[in-house]
């Protein structure tokens, strides 16, 4: 609390237009690196979940008794799933500028309200990008896991196991992601909020 | 047919809105309103705007994220299509008429449409009122963070409406999901009015996250 209360005090002495007191923002802004950087792993840790889930399975040919041949599941099969792959490459790719820049800001910290600004634009952009990307695969997972028995539509995960445990998986390290641009634009909101009023 | 029908529906309804909202609620000619705009570009410029609660941009845009929010959610509630199919059990016999419906609560994907859809819609009329009753004290933080759940929650709800539709559009030959588009016709294109609908929806609702933070911006560095 003491810590708290002193960088509020800080922040009240600063002036906000010239270059304000480094120690202010660059805790904030160590903060905002190490969150992208946590970012930045779960876009990749669900992209490449995402794109090594494959799983061949022996099925047996309806009406031809003894004959089976072998069916592969690849996530390039739904465009949902490659959806979710391209929208979580972007937002890694994003995750990766944006660290390096706000690093250049930790270590030269004069635009820092511009900056936070532009950062927090871009998050929520990619805060919709992932929220829908996270959505679209796992409307389509849902399916793949429960069947829909009005338009016939055979649920698959109980042959193809490993690979739904992988879609599963994916998805929800986007949703960990999704949580992570989610306390990113808080603390941009708060950083810039903060300046405000006192 | 029914497609046109009921984009026509909505977009004339969101005329009227207009119509009714612009002509009525402001008693000004056209020329007076187009300079009041140019005045408010001018003072977002230049930043001598009054410190006013919400600025008129954002009562514009909450208003139409509104109206489109729910205009989809209605699309969706009512969506329901029954048509016969006939299907041919044994060729000698004449083929059997199957009656079947297709209703919005069928899937899954669609009811969450739907929730997420009636959320956003009772939030944005929950805050026009709340912005209207108090126009000077708004707790801007509070209101950017919730503006920013209903986006989200809402762009995962299209996202999963829209990877859900496409399945029922053109079939997953891989795992032997078959199309259902093509007998459910006014069902699907109903269903993609819905959709187009909440995704005007979503992008109303990311601008007026935008545009809270750019005023923000404004304010903190002003």
């Amino acid at each position: 609390m003491t810590d708290k209360t002193d960088l509020e005090s800080k922040a009240v002495e600063a002036p906000p237009p010239p270059p304000p007191p480094a120690t202010t923002g660059a805790n904030l802004f160590t903060v905002d690196v190490a969150l992208r950087v946590l970012l930045f792993a779960a876009a990749l840790v669900s992209v490449v979940v995402m794109s090594t889930a494959k799983q061949t399975e022996l099925a047996s040919v309806p009406g031809v008794p003894g004959v089976t041949v072998s069916l592969t599941a690849k996530f390039k099969h739904s465009p949902a799933f490659i959806y979710f792959v391209a929208a979580l490459s972007v937002v890694g790719f994003y995750s990766i500028i944006t660290s390096l820049a706000s690093i250049s800001v930790i270590l030269k910290p004069n635009y820092q309200t511009l900056f936070s600004l532009l950062f927090v634009l871009g998050d929520v952009v990619a805060l919709g990008l992932v929220a829908s990307a996270t959505g679209t695969a796992g409307g389509v997972a849902y399916i793949g896991l429960k069947g829909n028995s009005h338009v016939g539509w055979t649920k698959v995960c109980n042959v193809y196991d490993k690979f739904c445990r992988h879609i599963g998986s994916a998805v929800a390290v986007s949703l960990f992601g999704a949580v992570v641009l989610v306390a990113l634009i808080f603390l941009s909101i708060f950083s810039i909020h903060r300046k405000i009023g006192k | 047919m029914p497609f046109i029908q009921s984009t026509q529906l909505s977009v004339t309804f969101l005329y009227f809105f207009f119509f009714f909202f612009f002509i009525h609620t402001n008693p000004k000619t056209r020329a007076e309103r187009r300079m009041d705009v140019v005045k408010d570009v001018k003072n977002m410029v230049k930043d001598e705007s009054p410190r006013r609660g919400r600025s008129r941009a954002d009562f514009a845009v909450r208003v139409l994220g509104f109206v489109v929010t729910l205009v989809g959610a209605v699309l969706v509630g009512i969506d329901k299509e029954t048509t016969t199919v006939s299907v041919r059990l044994v060729e000698t016999l004449p083929p059997l008429h199957v009656s079947v419906t297709a209703k919005w609560h069928y899937m899954s994907a669609f009811v969450y449409l739907m929730v997420s859809n009636a959320i956003a819609c009772s939030y944005a009329a929950a805050s026009l009122a709340y912005s209207s009753i108090n126009k000077n004290k708004i707790n801007a933080f509070a209101l950017i963070i919730l503006d920013l759940i209903i986006t989200s929650m809402m762009f995962s709800a299209v996202g999963a409406a829209i990877g859900v539709g496409l399945i029922g559009r053109s079939g997953n030959s891989h795992v032997k999901w078959n199309k259902v588009c093509y007998v459910f016709g006014s069902f699907c294109h109903q269903m993609t009015a819905a959709i187009v609908m909440s995704l005007l929806g979503c992008f109303a609702f990311l601008g007026l996250v935008l545009l809270s933070l750019l005023k923000l911006y404004k304010t903190s560095s002003a």
